[in-house]
């Protein structure tokens, strides 16, 4: 049975003074489905979030909670829960009536309260700390919380704001995946805004790509990587990040993208490209070898990450640098090697617009975008 | 000759001990990062040195001087604050020459250094402007700019790239390689990102709970941790740790563990290894098939797959143990599907159940 | 939706109108201050109350400079107000100003060295501030006593000096307080930076912290300033004839026989707010505005 959509919104709009920070937003969430809005700071994610919540009434356009419009529903009727930034848990109460706490504001008996309490506490690995103080809880454990204390009064659609923006690095992988297993044992519809693209790569069915309060992309991770719909998608997703240079493509002599600084790309014998584009190619696409090889292009080795399992060369081909990914201990600063791009993963975008350019003849020249 | 040693160094904050008998040295010409999770002691160990605690034991010695007592600005150090710190009423420029103007430079000589500094980091545009008018990147680099304006010995850096976005990061990161290098003799800077400390690093030491846990060269640190927050805490995924007993077949030391088995490797002296222990392996280092083959014998459940662009990590669940491991995208892993594991190379890394500690 | 639903409407007209209520309750008096110390004798009064006066006069601010001519004139007039102040006002006035200066600058400069030792390096432990506080919560009249008769023995009744210290130990507590929590939004990294790059720790205050703080430091010298100049128990009972405050002056419109002197007491009271008024308009530029700019992440 196919599920209808959980959230829906249709051309949502809002202006802050003269700045629109939703600039016509159009997407849904599936039953269960875990989508994350990703983008830059100030692209008008948190905002669409907060909309969503209701604590921000839209200019213009339409929110839908299970076909239903909640543009003039109250916060707490539109059955969302909310886990914010800093989890704001209460630390001075248990954490037991931290997990309760929205139960006994909606009225909830007390027996029943209990029961539930202990069922949440169990599914998120809390029974042992139901008696603690919120306040001492470590981050992993604040999380489960505050996680907990949205999902108990049975949200039908789970938002959750930048919630470990301000945590390690370490500490945000294990809490990803604990993230990802409740939303998946309980099915339960998630919109999670971020910046950072490694979290939405991890974590999401879909990614909604946004800037300037407008949605640029939607599709899962790997679409979104593999078939960047502009060049700030392209830019925006992947670690290390792609390279993205100039390049030049005559309409006469060989059929091929060609960069300032000389690196060239096979373009196809059809190709119906001709002019300026930025050529865009994932630093795991470029060929590199110590010794020359048709069609590749000399660079010296400027720097070198390691990141012990592989290392991320910077390597200098006249003025561009290249990020190139290599296995460990692959070449050191100051070595010259040579560099081709894999022609078949080379993303060319328009100039002035940004879009994406199909670069071969069998694919539609617009991509999909939304 | 080193440009910073410390000494046996404790600071206790009441009954709290921040750092406990921290030694290490930075060689002259060095890159040294300071690597551990939140609330390790890190930044008390750059205030320290910089002068801004004063140790409860222990000595620090910079370019080979004791330091011990001395006012930060006797002691040759630049440090750049976590959170910028930067001086919310002076212009871009007034901060940048903060250190200059109080060492008494020429007018001459910190127009043509903050000029100098800022086109190096593209702050030029700031210099007339406050800094609650610059966005987070730009307040970071502006403070940079004030740490590395004035020469010092020892130029600390605590999270210099924590608040910033990940665009940003590897921008950045980029920078510190050359610029800290020709404006300070040494370099200590603190992160919790392995990554960054991967990188940027001659040297790292892991501090945990204020304890140095292991110092060492990036490569040593990754493919010969000390111990299990060592192994836990650097790579992405953190290295797996399974329980496994060795066992004899045939002649054949085998390693053998709920759901799994696999050779032993040979390097291995047999009498070394108690018959219970636990092994470390990078996700790298396990090979993932839909098949079951020679190389790949034991099943596994795929539990959940995050798929990062040009990786994908596998959540997979080997009897009762989870492990993650990273794969190429070659095979297309769907949560709730079995696949078949191997371990290539065999694995290298094994630990004392009861102490944590790697056996070498 | 422009405009917010229905019930937010009603929320924003029924914020709107506890400010009004509240705007009136707090006018109100300063409003019947001023109009009273315009009306004639028999408007102080009357029931019911004059709002503002038909036939407005300055005899009640006469009185407050010019008592002898005053005087005179009434005796012209129907004799009907009868009055014993000696002294023109501008003796008040001097004297309050002299002493609520000196005490509000030494409350300061004292609150802020204090402030400083208490919020950078934790002096007196946690609870040292609330223990102040605490101190100040003692009502002064439970200590009068023993503070007269301290004051008579070190001959500090009745002197310059004597006020002024009494008024610094009484506002030290609300000086300290204030100027930690000022100080406390400033980041101690910014005179840790400073200091890094060649400041010593006293030099790294003044040039990085005190600039920053500077609105706060006029808040609260206008605070204080409005607490020593309005202070009525130390200035009685310290004082015995040479020194008079403006609260005494006040005190002093009493006449035998027709009462209390209200327009004449509304006409002091209306002087005496005018250099606090003046003071707060001229800091009000510093005391809106925000502290550390956001600068430093929190």
């Amino acid at each position: 049975m196919p599920a209808g959509p959980k959230l829906e919104l249709r051309g949502v709009r809002k202006t802050f003074r003269d700045r629109a920070a939703v600039a016509g937003l159009s997407f849904t969430l599936l039953e269960g489905e875990f989508v994350s809005l990703l983008g830059p700071s100030g692209c008008g994610k948190s905002t669409t979030l907060s909309i969503v919540a209701g604590f921000v009434d839209a200019d213009a356009g339409d929110i839908l909670i299970d076909g239903r419009s909640v543009n003039a529903m109250p916060v707490r009727d539109r059955g969302v829960g909310i886990v914010f930034q800093d989890y704001a848990v209460f630390t001075r109460l248990t954490v037991g009536d931290n997990l309760g706490f929205g139960l006994e504001a909606r009225g909830v008996p007390r027996r029943i309260r209990a029961r539930k309490i202990a069922e949440m506490a169990e599914r998120l690995e809390l029974t042992a700390l139901l008696e603690h103080r919120a306040g001492g809880l470590n981050m992993s454990e604040m999380q489960r919380l505050a996680i907990g204390r949205a999902l108990i009064v049975e949200p039908g659609l789970l938002l959750l704001d930048e919630p470990m923006s301000n945590l390690d690095a370490g500490l945000r992988a294990t809490l990803r995946s604990e993230l990802r297993a409740i939303q998946q044992s309980l099915n339960q519809t998630v919109l999670y805004v971020t910046h950072d693209q490694v979290e939405a790569m991890a974590m999401s069915d879909r990614i909604l790509v946004m800037d300037n309060g407008e949605l640029l992309q939607a599709g899962s991770p790997d679409a979104i990587y593999d078939e960047p719909g502009s060049r700030f998608v392209a830019e925006f997703v992947g670690d290390p990040p792609i390279n993205s240079l100039p390049c030049t493509v005559n309409a006469s002599g060989r059929r091929e993208a060609r960069t300032d600084s000389g690196v060239t790309v096979a373009l196809e014998a059809r190709t119906p490209m001709v002019g300026r584009y930025q050529l865009c190619v994932r630093p795991e696409h470029i060929r590199i070898e110590r010794t020359a090889f048709d069609g590749a292009a000399a660079a010296e080795v400027r720097f070198a990450d390691n990141l012990g399992a592989e290392q991320v060369l910077h390597v200098a081909t006249g003025d561009d640098l290249l990020r190139v990914v290599t296995s460990p201990g692959f070449a050191r600063v100051g070595d010259r090697v040579h560099v081709l791009p894999d022609a078949a993963h080379c993303h060319f975008f328009d100039v002035g617009s940004g879009l994406r350019v199909e670069s071969r003849v069998d694919r539609p020249a617009h991509l999909e975008t939304a | 000759m080193g440009i910073l040693r410390i000494d046996g160094l404790s600071v206790r904050f009441g009954a709290v001990a921040a750092l406990n008998d921290v030694h290490l040295d930075v060689a002259d010409g060095e890159f040294f990062c300071i690597v551990g999770p939140t609330n390790a002691g890190k930044t008390t160990l750059l205030k320290t040195v910089a002068g801004l605690h004063r140790p409860t034991a222990g000595t620090v010695w910079l370019n080979d001087r004791n330091v011990d007592g001395r006012e930060p600005r006797d002691r040759k150090v630049s440090l750049l604050f976590q959170n910028n710190a930067l001086f919310p009423d002076r212009t871009g420029f007034d901060n940048i020459a903060f250190a200059l103007r109080t060492r008494g430079a020429s007018a001459t000589d910190i127009e043509h250094r903050v000029q100098e500094v800022a086109t190096q980091l593209g702050v030029t545009h700031l210099l007339d402007r406050l800094p609650r008018t610059f966005s987070g990147g730009e307040q970071q680099r502006v403070a940079i700019g004030r740490a590395i304006a004035d020469h010092s010995d020892l130029l600390l850096l605590d999270e210099p790239l924590s608040s910033l976005d990940a665009r940003l990061r590897t921008a950045l990161r980029l920078q510190f390689k050359h610029i800290g290098r020709d404006r300070a003799r040494g370099i200590l800077y603190v992160t919790h990102d392995h990554v960054e400390a991967m990188s940027l690093a001659d040297r790292i030491a892991v501090l945990h709970a204020g304890r140095i846990q292991q110092i060492g060269t990036p490569d040593e640190i990754y493919h010969r941790p000390v111990n299990r927050f060592v192994a836990e805490f650097f790579g992405s995924p953190p290295m797996n740790i399974l329980d496994a007993g060795v066992v004899e077949e045939g002649g054949r030391l085998r390693l053998a563990g709920a759901g799994f088995q696999t050779d032993a490797p040979l390097i291995v002296p047999h009498a070394a290894l108690p018959r219970s222990l636990q092994i470390g392996v990078r996700g790298e280092d396990i090979r993932v098939a839909t098949v079951r083959s020679e190389s790949t014998p034991n099943p596994a459940r795929v539990i959940h797959v995050e798929r990062l662009g040009r990786k994908h990590v596998l959540d997979v669940e080997i009897g009762t143990q989870r492990v993650r491991v990273v794969t190429t995208r070659n095979g297309a892993h769907a949560a709730g599907g079995t696949v078949w594991i191997g371990f290539t190379p065999q694995p290298q890394h094994f630990l004392d159940r009861d102490s944590g500690l790697f056996l070498r | 939706m422009a405009g917010g639903s229905p019930t937010r409407r009603g929320w924003r007209f029924v914020r709107r109108t506890a400010v009004v209520v509240a705007m009136t309750i707090s006018f109100l008096p300063i409003f019947w201050l001023v109009s009273t110390s315009f009306k004639p004798y028999e408007e102080w009064t009357t029931f019911p109350p004059v709002w503002v006066s038909s036939q407005p006069t300055l005899q009640n601010y006469r009185i407050v400079f010019a008592p002898e001519s005053a005087r005179r004139f009434a005796a012209d007039q129907s004799g009907s107000l009868d009055y014993k102040v000696a002294d023109s006002a501008w003796k008040a006035f001097g004297d309050s100003a002299i002493i609520s200066g000196a005490a509000t600058f030494l409350s300061v400069l004292f609150g802020l060295l204090a402030a400083w030792s208490i919020a950078r390096f934790g002096t007196g432990g946690r609870t040292y501030p609330f223990q102040l506080l605490t101190l100040r919560m003692f009502p002064p009249i439970a200590v009068v006593v023993p503070i007269v008769a301290l004051f008579s023995l070190l001959r500090l009744s009745d002197t310059y000096l004597g006020l002024i210290l009494a008024y610094t130990a009484f506002t030290l507590p609300f000086s300290i307080w204030m100027l930690r929590s000022f100080i406390d939004d400033v980041p101690p990294e910014l005179e840790g930076a400073a200091m890094v790059h060649g400041l010593g720790r006293v030099q790294a205050f003044r040039t990085v912290t005190l600039p920053l703080i500077r609105g706060g430091l006029l808040s609260t010298a206008l605070f204080v300033f409005i607490l020593n100049w309005s202070e009525f128990l130390f200035a009685l009972t310290l004082t015995s004839g040479k020194i008079t405050t403006v609260t005494l002056q006040v005190a002093k419109y009493v006449s035998a026989s027709s009462g209390t002197l209200y327009g004449v007491q509304a006409a002091m009271g209306a002087i005496s707010t005018l250099p606090v008024v003046l003071f707060g308009y001229l800091i009000q530029r510093h005391m809106v505005r925000g502290l550390t700019f956001g600068s430093v992440k929190r």
